[in-house]
């Protein structure tokens, strides 16, 4: 598959801070890719630079454009969701769906009001008056009614309760993961996503730690459950990481063959959220 | 109904698993539609591109086949390939840890026959 | 998408976003004008001078040649004034809120360029706010002048009859119309100032808009005899009418390209592209 979008050697300094340092990533199309880091570890700035949102040194390209010189062409074919409240609180609901018909090539208006049909949200509705989880539910609305080919995604669930969680990752299935389109998403709760990522990137202090396909994931990292009569042999065999379980210890091994690990314990699929602890350190805890 | 996943095997092997066992079962019969990618990914809440994954294996071994504009269909044959199959893998990957256990627990296959039965 | 028609979706937004602003105060002036009016006539209340049946206003000034002239051209000049400030408080906030509330993240989202979106903001304010503005005056004056005519015509035989009401009302915002015009140029310097500190100012926009050209004012009287600047800058700062003296033939004379007008245009644009700047680059505060 032809490149969709690469990032290339992309930095951002906030005066003495480097919040992004030399990032190169290619997502290809109907990729679904997993930003995973902890607070302060790039991810905003790394999406916002996507957007055209802010500057940066090194190259981006989408779709073939830069978001820096094309960027409101580039909106034709992009949507954003961010973790804070963007939408204009003043505006009604039919208010920004008939403006984001006249403005966007794309939209539909037929299918923003079919997907508000599921939800509690009225036409004549001010924004300020919904609460977060209808704030994100109409977003989304939004933005799958325009269409896109890539869609990036800064935390849209941050703060929602899970049923508007689940919903709002039921909507992303039924309506715009078809393989054809992309999606680009940052966040804390990884267990939900998983099974729909394609590609794991892991960030910190502003550079990329990983960068795989999922099924390259699972095939370098192995975990395993050992008893705790196996742990010292385990721990010569450099393991990447050991928690502590009831009954021994769990393990996550980096590119370790089958047969090394045979008898020791139960071997099994390494989970991304186990990973990512195991691979940040056990002090980073934002990751859940 | 979602499938119970398990942490040992990939993702889109539990579902071509899942899916061979429907045929097995009669639940899709020969020259039957397989469910569409779309209704199984959001179904079983998984990327499409996983499904497709697990579909295009059954067409690797023969088990389905492509309609072009129509979907995936189940092979006439279907049920015996998967048989032949599923009975060369529990030989090779299931049987010998079986095996090794029954011995541990000094248990013959005759035995186990009649206590099971 | 086409610009004329993103314009003008986006024009609306920005009377979805200030119904206050653009007719509710308008509007709200004009009902209770009428209002007074009637309630003049029917207890006698001395609104304009109607209890004294002394309706030609009394001004120094050379402005009306007759009481109907001169009750339009209170309206026109009143409404005129009145649109002038709105416009300063609506650029003002122009870009400046969208920062604040963060809801630049959206509309930098939708497909639609930072100059089309600087182009609508800056003609709701200098032209379609203005505009508003005079027409309202002017159908305040018609319901006004209908009300106080129709209620004393019966104490006074002899009163302006209803079409030449009419035309002196027409005549009148004819000429105020034009003056509105020359204003959108006029004042366009200091439009774009105000909307260029909208767009860059991280909090007080006001603070920042009338102190930077105070502290000028202050810089320049220090070092120079003359104030150049900084006395072209105040002078486009009050709206024509001030600026000319109220004089009529003043108003509404004076050649429409001149130098002035061609220094006020190399301003503007200056201005105007340091404003696509920022709003290209001051995305938070």
């Amino acid at each position: 598959m032809m490149p969709f979008a690469s990032i290339n050697k992309v930095s951002k300094r906030f005066g003495q801070h480097r919040a992004l340092d030399g990032v190169s990533l290619e997502i290809p199309q109907g990729g679904v890719l997993g930003l995973i880091g902890p607070n302060g570890a790039g991810k905003t700035t790394l999406l916002k630079a996507m957007l055209g949102l802010s500057s940066f040194e090194g190259e981006i390209d989408i779709l073939g454009r830069s978001p820096r010189r094309s960027r409101h062409e580039l909106m034709q074919s992009v949507g954003y969701i961010s973790d804070v409240g963007i939408l204009p609180s003043w505006m009604r609901v039919d208010q920004i769906i008939q403006l984001s018909a006249s403005v966007h090539p794309n939209f539909s208006e037929l299918k923003a009001w079919e997907i508000l049909e599921h939800t509690q949200i009225q036409p004549k509705q001010k924004i300020k008056t919904l609460s977060k989880g209808m704030i994100t539910q109409l977003h989304l609305s939004l933005v799958l009614a325009m269409d896109v080919k890539l869609l990036i995604l800064d935390e849209p669930t941050l703060g929602l309760d899970i049923v508007y969680r689940s919903q709002f990752y039921q909507q992303l299935l039924e309506t715009f993961l078809d393989g054809r389109r992309t999606l680009v998403i940052s966040t804390h709760q990884v267990e939900e996503i998983e099974s729909l990522l394609t590609h794991l990137v892991f960030i910190e202090h502003g550079r990329l730690r990983l960068s795989e396909t999922m099924d390259d994931v699972f095939e370098r990292f192995s975990a395993l459950d050992a008893p705790s009569a196996s742990l010292a042999t385990v721990r010569s065999l450099g393991p990447l990481s050991e928690t502590p379980t009831l009954t021994g210890a769990s393990f996550i091994f980096d590119s370790i063959t089958a047969d090394a690990l045979e008898g020791l314990g139960e071997r099994r699929r390494v989970g991304i959220a186990e990973l990512f602890v195991g691979m940040m350190g056990p002090d980073l805890r934002s990751v859940s | 109904m979602p499938i119970a996943w398990n942490d040992k095997e990939p993702i889109y092997l539990q579902i071509h698993q899942y899916l061979a066992q429907l045929i097995l079962e009669g639940v899709i019969g020969p020259g039957e539609p397989l469910p569409s990618v779309r209704q199984l990914a959001v179904e079983q809440h998984v990327n499409p591109l996983t499904v497709s994954k697990a579909m295009q294996l059954l067409v690797e071994d023969g088990v389905a086949f492509k309609r072009r504009g129509l979907g995936m269909f189940v092979a006439d044959d279907a049920a015996e390939l998967l048989r032949v199959e599923l009975r060369a893998r529990f030989l090779r990957e299931e049987w010998p840890s079986i095996a090794r256990r029954l011995s541990l627990l000094g248990l013959s296959l005759a035995d186990l026959l009649e206590e099971k039965l | 998408m086409n610009t004329v028609n993103t314009l003008m979706a986006l024009g609306l937004r920005e009377i979805w976003e200030h119904p206050n602003l653009v007719w509710r105060l308008p509007v709200g002036l004009l009902v209770i004008n009428v209002t007074l009016a009637l309630l003049s006539v029917v207890f006698g209340l001395n609104y304009l001078g109607s209890a004294d049946l002394n309706l030609s206003l009394q001004t120094d000034v050379n402005i009306a040649d007759g009481p109907a002239e001169a009750v339009a051209t209170f309206f026109c000049l009143a409404f005129f004034l009145m649109g002038q400030l709105v416009v300063l408080s609506y650029l003002l906030g122009a870009l400046f809120q969208e920062r604040k509330d963060r809801s630049i993240l959206f509309w930098k989202s939708l497909p639609v360029s930072d100059l089309e979106v600087v182009l609508s903001k800056l003609l709701t304010g200098v032209v379609l706010i203005p505009l508003v503005y005079l027409l309202i005056g002017f159908i305040t004056f018609l319901m006004v002048a209908l009300v106080l005519w129709m209620g004393l015509s019966s104490f006074v035989e002899e009163l302006v009859s209803g079409p030449s009401l009419l035309s002196a009302g027409v005549l009148v915002v004819g000429d105020w119309l034009f003056v509105t015009l020359k204003q959108m140029w006029w004042g366009l310097p200091i439009f774009l100032w105000i909307l260029l500190v909208s767009s860059v100012a991280r909090s007080q926009p006001l603070f920042w808009a009338l102190g930077l050209p105070l502290v000028g004012l202050l810089i320049e009287s220090s070092l120079f005899s003359q104030t150049v600047v900084s006395s072209w800058f105040w002078a486009h700062a009050q709206p024509l009418p001030l600026a000319a003296g109220f004089d009529h033939a003043e108003l509404l004379g004076g050649p429409m390209i001149g130098p002035d007008s061609v220094l006020s245009g190399v301003v503007a644009l200056v201005l105007g592209a340091l404003t696509m700047l920022g709003r290209r680059y001051c995305n938070e505060i």
